[in-house]
Order: structure tokens, then sequence, then C-alpha cells
């Protein structure tokens, strides 16, 4: 049976040496990029997000080295930059995470965390976040999951950052890359209790949403 | 804005599984140097393509109905920007 409380991909992270450097790649590239974020001390990371609708992308960067970001700082030195986590959107953490719990998945968390937000018209506000985590271990093609519950969508989802001057508006496929393909799908599709499909050139898909 | 502020699930993106060599095909012309053998390569993005072809200039590459930064100009990350 599909998880109740995890429907569709919420956002990319894309995991960078240089947060400040890659920000502004991104606005090279046509991108309306948010101000920086910090997050809650014991994350010891900071972000940018590119928004879209109904999902968005996240630069990541580490600013503090912390037992949290410790497998993000060993993707980082395996791999480089790149997709590091995949995040769905959560209806509701604490009851997403006891469903992954039946099914065999002990989550990591829910947990609790924010960051400030500046708002268009200078006010100071907040975006806050409730996340789990399937295990780090179970990583489809090395890439993590999580799931996160918006609490604040309106300090995230800010129209003013919805608009790009390249014309960017939703995402509509992760890309992962892998030797045995069927093998990693069949590993997600396991993790989200969604099926997979077969695609004329060999690659395998799953659904996300509805 | 309001359509924002509630969780929906429709629209949301696939994750699609393949070889490197699948991913070359499928985009060819571009550079797939620094991706790894196994990991996140890149996002497809729904946009106004000739408004991505503009703003991309010469990082921009042709390929596959819409136009693609390679991973080596995305911060490690293939953005392919396709139409509706």
């Amino acid at each position: 049976m599909t998880l109740k409380n995890v429907i569709g991909i919420d956002h990319a992270v894309v995991m960078v040496k240089d947060l400040d450097k890659a920000a502004e790649n991104y606005k090279r590239l046509g991108f309306t990029v948010s101000p920086r974020g910090t997050h809650s001390p014991h994350m010891g990371s900071g972000n940018y997000t590119i928004m879209f609708d109904p999902d968005y992308m996240e630069l990541l960067g580490v600013l503090t080295p912390t037992e949290h970001n410790a497998p993000a700082r060993a993707n980082l030195e395996k791999n480089g930059e790149g997709i590091e986590r995949i995040a769905f959107t959560a209806v509701d953490s604490a009851e997403g995470a006891e469903e992954i719990r039946a099914r065999g998945y002990p989550p990591v968390g829910p947990t609790d965390f924010e960051r400030p937000v500046t708002m268009p018209n200078g006010a100071i506000s907040a975006a806050k976040f409730r996340t789990f985590q399937w295990p780090t271990a179970e990583a489809p093609a090395g890439v993590r999951i999580f799931a996160c519950q918006h609490k604040t969508r309106e300090t995230v989802w800010i129209p003013e950052l919805m608009k790009h001057a390249n014309g960017a508006r939703r995402l509509k496929q992760v890309l992962m890359v892998a030797p045995e393909p069927a093998k990693e799908a069949a590993h997600l599709s396991k993790m989200i209790d969604r099926e997979t499909r077969n695609e004329a050139d060999g690659a395998v898909a799953v659904r996300s949403g509805g | 804005m309001a359509r924002s502020r509630c969780a929906r699930a429709v629209d949301r993106a696939d994750f699609v599984f393949l070889t490197k060599d699948q991913l070359g095909k499928r985009y060819p012309g571009v550079s797939l140097a620094g991706l790894p053998e196994r990991g996140g390569a890149g996002l497809v993005i729904v946009a106004d393509v000739a408004a991505a072809e503009k703003a991309l200039g010469a990082v921009g590459v042709k390929s596959a109905d819409g136009v693609v930064v390679p991973p080596a100009e995305g911060n490690g990350t293939m953005l392919a920007f396709v139409g509706a």
C-alpha cells in the first residue's frame, strides 16, 4: 500500500563545496536564487533555494563540520559536487516515520529545525521543517532519501523567488546513474511503495507522486 | 501563490535510473565529464525552452528537444530544460 504521508519529490539537494560561489553560478544560469539561509546549529549547514512549483532545488554547503553533516561531507569528498539527497514532501513527518518503520525501515527522526528568512518586505520570519529519513544505508544509486514536512510554506514558496529568467517552472525528472539501474530502481520502489516502469532505452523509472 | 500553500501530490517529478552510457545517448553532445558512475546525475526541468536558451547563452547545449547545462557547469548536476 502506498505511503500516505509521502506524496512525491519535494526538492533535490545539490551538495556544493563553496556555497556562495555556487549561488553565483546558478544566478548566471538564469535562476532566481533565494537569500542565503543558515540551518540550526546542530546541522552546521547553509543553503540557497531555487523555488519552483510545487518543488525546488536546494544548494547546500557545510559551514561548520558536525556529526549531523558527516555523511554529506563524506559524500562530497568521495563523489564531488552534485545531487546528494532527494526529499519527498511529508504530509506529517511523525506519521510518515511510523509508516516506514512498519515497513522495516527504522526512521532517523522526525527532527525539527528551522532557518531565518528575510521576507520581500524586509520582515524577518522563519522557515520551519520537520523531517525524517530512511536509514542512511538505504540510498538508491548512492543518493539518500528523506521526507520534509513544511510547517511554514509561505516562507519558502515566496512568489518573487519563483520567477526565473531561464523559464524554469518545475522538476520533471531526477536522473540517477548506476551500473545496474533496475536493481537501484527496485530498491527505491520498495522503500516508497511505488511501481517501476521500464523505458525503451533500458532506463527504469519510478513515479514519485500521484 | 495560494496554489502552493497546500502540499499536493500532482505534478511531481519521477526518478529515472539509467547507466551513464544511456544518459549520454539521451543527451547527445553533452559532456558528462565529472559525473560518477553511480550517483545523482541531473535534473530535467520543465521550462520555457526559448527563455532557457537565451538565459544560458553559450553554456547551454541544444540536445534532446531542449537545452542542457553539462554537469561541469552546474556544480556536478546536469540540468536539462524541456518544454511542458
